[in-house]
């Protein structure tokens, strides 16, 4: 018999979680959810004969069920899909990270994760960096080191590397863009958010992964924030999403 | 703006959250993927384009259920 792990909470008490009927959220594979006392810590599992899981969409769901149903009575600390143990295996890993699970648990208590997705045209981007710095075209004289440099009289060795260059430049533009967008999207979000993890991809279109820990009594005002921003910005396309357990908040700190 | 209000956009990024986030106990996650149709389209959704949400989800929407607010 294993155990799949949903996630873990200092604050359940097992006759609280059973008078809310945890037993009638079905988990993964069916199986009834139920708490493992490990002491100043609890664990949300359900016995599975199973050694892994399939990512099927009843199975992904029916994890999220049952955190949303723990993220009801408090914020627990998720488990990522699929993670499947021993009793001894659980209780060895809770044992000796106690300290840092009590202090993430900390981080997290009383706030959920929101999340904001950045979507922006890059060839779009790109285009208008190199209008502006007059570099849509290999033509011209070129700057570099202090050596002038005329693109249509270079060899092909020179055409090469101004080639490169502008590439290069390219690039450091987007990532330019990429950090201004998450500096401005920080900005407008001072205040309202405890934590936050950014992911920048300059080179996709998903530019910014942004999630957010905002505390559960001030997500209408998050919302109205996040919708408040996208009016002004017609350039860039907002996928918001939440409340979340903390999914992004749980890297143990040593 | 676009907001989640579907459930399918709603599933997909449910799966950006519980696959890739979350507590993990080292070496003991073990997952296989069942439903490649699911996978694939959410990695459409997640990594590309609201144009490309709108054609994922436009036949959907044409059945009448709920569309993307733009």
């Amino acid at each position: 018999m294993r155990l799949y792990l949903y996630c873990l909470s200092d604050e359940l008490n097992a006759d609280e979680l059973n008078a809310c009927a945890i037993q009638s959220v079905a988990g993964i594979a069916e199986a009834v959810p139920r708490m493992v006392d490990l002491g100043a810590i609890k664990a949300v599992v359900s016995d599975v004969q199973i050694q892994q899981v399939i990512v099927t969409k009843d199975n992904v769901l029916a994890h999220e069920r049952v955190i949303d149903f723990v993220m009801a009575q408090t914020t627990p600390l998720p488990f990522r899909f699929g993670s499947v143990v021993t009793a001894a295996e659980l209780q060895t890993y809770v044992a000796s990270n106690e300290d840092r699970l009590l202090a993430l648990l900390d981080r997290v208590r009383g706030a959920v994760e929101m999340s904001v997705k950045i979507i922006w045209d890059r060839d779009a981007v790109r285009s208008q960096r190199a209008e502006t710095r007059s570099e849509g075209h290999l033509i011209g004289d070129h700057l570099i080191e202090g050596h002038l440099i005329n693109a249509e009289g270079a060899g092909p060795g020179a055409r090469f590397l101004l080639a490169k260059r502008q590439e290069i430049m390219g690039e450091r533009d987007l990532k330019s863009r990429a950090d201004e967008i998450a500096s401005w999207l920080d900005e407008g979000l001072r205040g309202l958010v405890r934590e936050k993890v950014i992911i920048l991809n300059p080179a996709d279109a998903l530019v910014v992964s942004a999630a957010h820990l905002v505390e559960r009594g001030r997500v209408a005002e998050y919302r109205e924030r996040v919708n408040s921003l996208g009016r002004h910005r017609n350039d860039l396309r907002f996928l918001t999403s939440g409340a979340w357990p903390p999914y992004s908040f749980t890297r143990l700190r040593s | 703006m676009l907001e989640l209000e579907t459930s399918e956009l709603s599933l997909l990024e449910t799966l950006d959250h519980v696959l890739s986030r979350g507590l993990v106990i080292a070496g003991e996650i073990t997952i296989s993927v069942a439903d490649i149709d699911l996978i694939f389209v959410g990695l459409n959704v997640l990594l590309g384009s609201v144009e490309t949400i709108h054609e994922v989800l436009g036949e959907r929407d044409e059945s009448g259920k709920p569309s993307l607010n733009d």
